[in-house]
């Protein structure tokens, strides 16, 4: 794989007027490290669509239920993001920044609060609508890959499409297209236990790609991988232009060479939110 | 994916499939036993001759009253022997061709050149119906004179009991004697020389008799009849034989019989009773072949639990990946269909096999004729079996498929 980390990174050009607002809901005392010439902290609600804004959250927030305590795994999480992104959201483990990458990509709902997907919120969608949210508009990227074990590398990538129920010729294209663009043409037919980490992270990567959703949701992405094997994916994530990333990691280093914009997450609390 | 998620866990879904495979195995031996018993009655009792003639008697009280069921018809006691007059009265009924007396003579009958005798029933024929049984003769020809000591005997008689082609029995003499004890006349008297054979076939149940011109068949129930139950001199007889013009006038025919004071017993009659006899029967059957089938049930329903279990991780991921709640229950439900299906077949195939070897079996150990099959596998009941196999697996995946469909995506993404 070729680096294509940086030269994705020089694309990204107009995110100066991004719009911003990290806010907490229950205390709102909440130390938040701005960068102040970015971000304007707004009254929540009155936050206006951007124009480029893709994914909005306004006073996040998720609460788990064990028995008789209530863990607050995202309390109070106001943020936005741009189409065509890329921002890595850090904390330590248990920091929220997994159920933050769930509740907007529509595989978990919110406590309280509100996910807007291009103004529109993600509340009001039935669980099918959800499903659709997903199958449509995100792609999800693990850490341990998740691939299903019983179908190749080809029939993994098509799975979003045969969920869509898209006819198998063009599954099969359009799969083909993305095991070559991964380099992975050698690899089609073999199973997730025939292939390394790097290998099993590409196929999930082509998955999560190959019905072109706009938001790229990525969970740890590089968590089980060697250096050298996380370098050839995060070059691979940066090479795609356009589209939204956001990818969670614990490592500050990772999220300054990969992203722009980091957004660092303790107990559930946005604390500070950069550019560069 | 259903089967290849299946193929995934060989020894599991064949273990399955087995339990399914013993139910339907069990309930196709069944049913198809009795199908094939039924098939058998049927075909014996079902032929276009027999479908044209009906059983009359007399019966004591008020016209119209009472049905007569088949299985009384013979010794109800509210029967009356039928006269010469009974039979003109019938004549005079419109849709009826021709009647003749029965004579329901059983007597012991020595084949010339055959060791031993067997106890066979004998019939007479009236001139007119001559043409009838000449249309069927599958050897020899009619008698030339009705006073010529001649028979028909039917085919199953020499097949089943002496043991005769058609053509070798044409010539030989019958001898004919009481049906209990020997009784001391001219060998003459009660000889009768075969001059032709019948095709049984061809007259179902009534197929199954000797046939003399009618005169002399009543000087030989008058002088050979032992029975006190039956009437044996001339002018009273058990029952008449009606021929209808029409078959399918059977059920108006029979009305107006039985609205002049008879009882009437057609084969579409006995048809229908043995028909209802064995629907019981195979319902009966289907039902304790069906237990299987449930028990297995269990077995998938256990199955497929714990497949959910297992791939609860998969199933966070095909919802990551916007599988809807209901593509993932309809995946399960195929995966127990998938099931059914296998088994089903597999069962189809082990009871249709099982059935046929015990047809073997049963041949070999009673000697009967080949045409006789015990076992009868019909399309309905292939298809019934296989069908409610699968119905059953999918009513056994609903509650597992509906547990994976319900299944929260983070939970399960979250499941290492």
């Amino acid at each position: 794989m070729k680096m294509k980390a940086k030269a994705a990174r020089r694309r990204r050009g107009t995110r100066a007027s991004s719009v911003m607002a990290a806010r907490s809901l229950t205390d709102g005392s909440a130390v938040h490290k701005r960068n102040s010439s970015f971000c304007a902290g707004l009254k929540h609600g009155t936050i206006a669509p951007h124009m480029n804004e893709l994914v909005r959250t306004d006073r996040l927030a998720r609460r788990y239920v064990m028995g008789e305590s209530v863990l607050s795994a995202l309390d109070g999480v106001t943020l936005s993001f741009e189409a065509g992104e890329i921002a890595a959201i850090i904390g330590r483990s248990g920091s929220g920044k997994s159920t933050l990458l769930q509740l907007l990509g529509g595989l978990d709902r919110p406590t309280s609060g509100e996910v807007y997907v291009r103004g529109r919120r993600l509340a009001e969608s039935s669980e099918d609508e959800l499903a659709l949210y997903r199958r449509q508009d995100v792609g999800f990227i693990f850490q341990f890959f998740n691939l299903v074990p019983t179908l190749t590398a080809l029939q993994n990538i098509e799975l979003p499409l045969t969920l869509a129920g898209i006819p198998g010729a063009e599954r099969r294209r359009r799969a083909s297209e993305l095991l070559e663009r991964t380099g992975l043409q050698g690899r089609r037919d073999h199973r997730p236990a025939q292939l390394s980490g790097g290998e099993q992270q590409r196929v999930a990567i082509a998955r999560a790609l190959v019905h072109e959703p706009p938001l790229l949701l990525a969970d740890e992405p590089t968590g089980n991988l060697d250096s050298r094997t996380a370098a050839e994916i995060l070059g691979l994530l940066g090479g795609l232009a356009g589209k939204t990333i956001l990818i969670v990691t614990h490592d500050r280093g990772l999220a300054d060479t990969f992203a722009k914009r980091t957004i660092e997450l303790v107990d559930g609390k946005v604390v500070s939110d950069q550019r560069r | 994916m259903a089967w290849a998620n299946l193929a995934r866990r060989k020894g599991r879904t064949a273990l399955t499939a087995a339990g399914v495979l013993v139910g339907v195995a069990s309930l196709v031996l069944m049913v198809s036993l009795g199908l094939g018993l039924q098939r058998q009655a049927v075909q014996l009792i079902e032929t276009d001759e027999s479908m044209r003639t009906m059983t009359v008697r007399r019966v004591k009280n008020e016209p119209g009253k009472k049905k007569v069921s088949p299985f009384n018809f013979a010794f109800d006691a509210q029967m009356l022997p039928m006269t010469d007059k009974d039979l003109d009265e019938i004549r005079g009924i419109p849709g009826i061709a021709s009647v003749r007396p029965e004579l329901n003579l059983f007597l012991r009958v020595a084949v010339e050149g055959k060791e031993g005798s067997v106890v066979y029933p004998l019939e007479g024929i009236g001139a007119d119906e001559e043409a009838r049984y000449a249309k069927h003769l599958v050897a020899g020809s009619l008698w030339t004179d009705r006073n010529e000591k001649a028979c028909l005997v039917p085919t199953a008689f020499l097949e089943l009991r002496v043991n005769l082609k058609p053509e070798e029995a044409i010539g030989r003499k019958l001898t004919i004697t009481g049906f209990l004890q020997e009784e001391n006349e001219s060998a003459e008297d009660s000889t009768f020389a075969v001059v032709g054979v019948v095709d049984t076939e061809a007259f179902g149940f009534k197929g199954r008799q000797i046939y003399l011109p009618m005169e002399q068949a009543l000087t030989l129930r008058e002088r050979k009849a032992v029975s006190p139950l039956l009437p044996s001199k001339r002018g009273s007889y058990l029952s008449a034989e009606v021929r209808l013009a029409d078959s399918r006038q059977s059920e108006e025919v029979a009305k107006r019989l039985r609205n002049s004071g008879f009882a009437t017993l057609s084969a579409m009659e006995l048809l229908k009773q043995i028909n209802l006899l064995f629907l019981v029967l195979e319902g009966f059957m289907a039902c304790v072949g069906a237990i299987g089938l449930v028990v297995s049930l269990f077995g998938i329903a256990n199955t497929m639990a714990m497949a959910v279990l297992e791939r609860t991780r998969e199933i966070g991921i095909m919802k990551a990946l916007g599988a809807r709640n209901k593509d993932i229950g309809r995946l399960f439900l195929a995966e127990a269909a998938a099931i059914g299906i296998l088994g089903g077949l597999t069962g189809l195939a082990v009871g249709t096999l099982i059935g046929k070897l015990l047809n073997m079996i049963a041949h070999a150990a009673f000697d009967l004729p080949p045409s006789v099959s015990l076992f009868h596998v019909s399309l309905w009941l292939a298809a019934g079996s296989v069908v409610f196999s699968v119905f059953v697996s999918v009513v056994a995946g609903w509650l597992p498929a509906r547990r994976a469909a319900r299944m929260e995506p983070v939970a399960a993404v979250r499941f290492e």
